[in-house]
Parts: structure tokens; sequence; C-alpha cells
């Protein structure tokens, strides 16, 4: 007999990039009061890999239902750019365009965001000079 | 109305380990923070993780090194992995004309009592195979290294509770109640507090709470500094890395992916604990990153975000 698909058993991966296990992710709402998809992935690394969550993150909502109740796995996901991962040379190389005036920026290739074959987007954060880091490292 | 002997406000790292190493003690803790920490853009929920002991100004390099001690034993303590890992950190150099300061610093930090050393050349190559040749030396202190901000901050928490501190989530402190020139409590979203000693460890917050109260911190001022963590790769460095002048710290953490700060700046509205990022500046701690350690050019960035961490004006 198949199991209902709810069940999620301790042993089963349910966030394939990172490795994390279903049963941690359960941990996580029910022993360490995580109470979205944004905390939980914060604590247990689900949804933190190369695919950006789009694989496991509704699982996490769906086990956060089941055991933080509909308003915890009603907390939109937070997401973090770049919505499409981008190698760090191409991203190093795009310096100089990052610095051009509003809207002429292609954006695209940063932000996942897709505006025609070489479409330029305007977006409120391209216009910023870069600035320069701070002294301070971590 | 909720009251206690102490009210710690805001539970990043800071709030948290007070509330911690008070309630431990035996002290009746209340913690208040206005989201449920590691919050999003808070400096704890958005760190960098280095624990880090060379580089820093003096009157801070004694309390450094005595907090790697506890470091040591602070996952046992607290019941949490925090994915400490001691390995050693290096502020990599490449122009020569560095080298002079690089060895003052690193004969000051002796001093003080550091284990730190100048690396050159060859035994840097050694020690360090994924740097680019370009970089000629280094100072190495060995007991520098890395942690799980978030999961550090929250073990904190948790322990706290443990000791049966009282936490409140979700309670926005918004000013203060006052008996003539003394604290004795906080407004709140959840009410009103009553307490005897008050904790401010709001971040980059705490100056405008202080200001409502009539209390002014003229030293703290915000900044916005933006970070970001690549796909996981095999594992090539245990070190933390710096690189004098160009604005990068570098890890790889224990999940494989590599964790690029420096302070690169972003943007953002502190009252509402929101951020932007800054794609030029992304681009220019991408590009740093590679021409650190050639091998990431193909590995791409998964997630960039911005923190808001809190400065003495004079740093
Ligand atoms: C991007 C970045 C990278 C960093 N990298 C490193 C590093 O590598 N190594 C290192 O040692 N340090 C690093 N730091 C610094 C370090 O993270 C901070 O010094 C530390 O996290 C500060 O902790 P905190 O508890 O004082 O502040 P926060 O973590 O900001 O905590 C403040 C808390 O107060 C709460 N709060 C705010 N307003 C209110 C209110 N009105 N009522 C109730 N609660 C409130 C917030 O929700 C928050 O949880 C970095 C900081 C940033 C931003």
């Amino acid at each position: 007999m198949t199991k209902p698909d709810r069940e999620q058993p301790e042993d089963l991966v349910l966030c394939r990039c990172e490795g994390v296990m279903a049963g941690t992710v359960e941990d996580a709402v029910a022993r360490l009061g995580c109470r979205s998809v944004n905390e939980v992935k914060k604590i247990t690394r689900a949804g933190m890999g190369p695919c950006l969550g789009t694989v496991c993150l509704h699982l996490v909502q769906r086990a956060l239902a089941d055991l933080a109740g509909p308003e915890a796995a009603a907390v939109p996901h937070r997401v973090r750019p770049p919505v499409r991962a981008v190698p760090l040379a191409r991203l190093g190389a795009l310096a100089e365009h990052l610095a051009e005036p509003a809207g002429t920026v292609n954006a695209d290739v940063v932000w996942g965001v897709s505006a025609g074959a070489r479409g330029t987007v305007t977006l409120d954060a391209t216009n910023e000079d870069e600035g320069t880091p701070r002294r301070e490292v971590g | 109305m909720r009251s206690a002997d102490v009210l710690v406000v805001g539970a990043g790292v800071i709030g948290a380990s007070i509330a911690y190493n008070l309630a431990r003690d035996g002290a009746d803790v209340l913690l208040a923070d206005r989201a449920q920490p590691p919050a999003g853009s808070t400096a704890s929920g958005s760190s960098a993780g280095g624990v880090r002991q060379q580089g820093r100004v003096a009157p801070e390099i004694p309390l450094a090194i005595e907090s790697i001690a506890m470091w040591a034993g602070l996952a046992d303590e607290l019941g949490m992995d925090i994915h400490y890992h001691c390995h050693g950190m290096t502020f990599c150099v490449d122009d020569p004309r560095l080298l002079p300061a690089l060895h003052a610093r690193v004969a000051r930090e002796r001093a003080a009592g550091l284990e730190i050393r100048v690396v050159e050349a060859d035994a840097l190559r050694r020690m360090l195979p994924c740097v680019s040749p370009r970089i000629v030396a280094g100072s190495y202190c060995p007991t520098d290294g890395h942690a799980d901000p978030m999961r550090t901050t929250r073990a904190f928490s948790l322990a706290a509770e443990r000791h049966r501190a009282r936490v409140l989530w979700d309670c926005d402190v918004r000013g203060f109640r006052r008996d003539g020139d003394r604290i004795t409590g906080a407004e709140a979203s959840a009410g009103p507090l009553a307490c005897r000693t008050l904790v401010l460890t709001a971040g980059a917050a705490t100056h405008r709470i202080a200001a409502r109260g009539s209390v002014a911190l003229p030293m703290l001022r915000e900044g916005f500094l933006q970070m970001m963590v690549t796909a996981p790769c095999p594992p090539m460095l245990r070190q933390v890395l710096a690189w004098v002048g160009h604005g990068i710290s570098l890890k790889q953490a224990p999940s494989g992916g590599f964790v690029i700060g420096g302070g690169w700046p972003g943007r953002g509205d502190v009252d509402r604990y929101e951020t932007h990022l800054i794609p030029g500046a992304m681009a220019k701690s991408a590009g740093t990153t590679v021409n650190l350690v050639p091998a990431l050019a193909g590995v791409p960035v998964v997630r960039a975000w911005i923190g808001i961490e809190s400065y003495a004006r004079d740093e």
C-alpha cells in the first residue's frame, strides 16, 4: 500500500541541494519553534541551494501547515536575488555596465528578469554608484 | 502587566547572549524582539559569521582573544551545533608597498598576546593553494575562524529559555516607561513591560529607540552591508580570507558554498528593516572574489542580501 504523500518520514531528503532531511525540518518547526518558511530556511538551510528553493520550499510549507498551522504556512518566502544563479566571473564582468545611468542597464543577467533578448530594464536599484567597500572585514 | 528584573530589548546575538548569561546566573529575564530572530536584515541574521581576532582596534584584541576560549565550548554549552570552525584566517596582500604596515600590525598584535605571523610567497602558496599568485604575503592567525551566525543567535535564545528566561517575539518596543529619571519599563506592541533594569540591544535601531526615551547615543550610525553566497563547491578553503584594500572576506561554509562579504554597500530603511541590493556593488564584489581565488570564476552566486549594522561614528 502506498503511503499518503503528506507523511514525510524522517529519513526522506526534503532539500536535495543542501541534503536536508524532512526530520530536520520537522524538528526546526516542532522543537525550535520556526514559524515561517524563512525561519526554517535560516536554521536548516533547506531552500538555500542552487535551485533557490524551487524544489523543496513548498514541502517546507506543508510541514509548517501540518505542525504549526495555516498561518505559519501562509508567510510568503522572502526571495533573495539573483533569481537565477549567475557565475561569479560573469557577474564581475558586469561592473562597468552597472554603473551606467538610469534605464540603460541590461539587468536580466543579475536579476533573472527577462526583458527580451537584450532588452533594457529599469530597476530602482541599478542606478546607484557601486560605492566603495568599508574598511572592516568579517 | 508583564514584568521582570531585567528586560532585554532585541534578541540578536548580543541581546540573546546577554539574556542567556543573566538567566543562567539566576536572573529573572524577559527577552523581547520585534520579530523572531535571526530576522531578515538584522545584523545577526545577515552576518558573514567570521570569528576574528586579528585586524581589530587595539582595545578589542584582549577581549577577542578571551572570547575564542568561550567559542570553543559554546556548542556544547548551548546544546546546538553552531558550525564553529577554528581553522585560521589570513589577511592577504598583493601590493609590496603594504608589507611594512602588515609587519607592523602583526608585531603589535603579537605584543598584545595574539598568535599571528606573516607568511610569505612559497609558504603562503603551500598553505593556501587556491589563492591567486598575485598575493605576495599575508598575516595568518591560526585561531581565527567562523561560525553560523543564525544558528548561534538562535542557540543563545533557546538556551536562555531553558534557563527560564521568557521570550516575547513579534514584540515591537516603542518607548520607555519612566519614573522621574529612572527607566522602569517599556511600551511595546505586546503591552507595557515593567523591569528594574533595561538592556537595549536593538542593533541598528538602538539609538533610535534610545532617542524616544530622551537618551542620546550620538556615537551610533547605521550601515547597509552586502553579502553573497555561491553554490556548493568541493572543499578547497578551510581558512577565512581577507584581502587588504580590496573589500572582501571569503570563507567556505560547511555546506560547501562560498560566503562573500567585505563591506560593499547596499541601501535601505532601518525603521522597517527593508533593504535593497546595489547590483554594481555585487558585480565589484564578484570580480574581487575571482581575482583572489581564480578557481571560483565559473561558480554561480545563488543568493545575495543586505544586513544593517550599527557603528560607532569613529568605527
Ligand atoms: C553583512 C554583515 C556582515 C557581518 N560580518 C561579520 C563577521 O563576519 N564577523 C563578525 O564578528 N561580525 C560581523 N558583522 C557584525 C555582527 O553581525 C554584528 O555585530 C552583530 O550581529 C550585532 O548583533 P546585535 O544583537 O547587536 O544586533 P542585531 O542582530 O541587529 O539585533 C538587533 C535585534 O533588535 C531587534 N529590534 C530592533 N528594533 C526593535 C524594537 N523596536 N523592539 C524590539 N526589538 C527590536 C531586531 O529585530 C534584532 O533582532 C556583520 C554584520 C553585517 C550586517
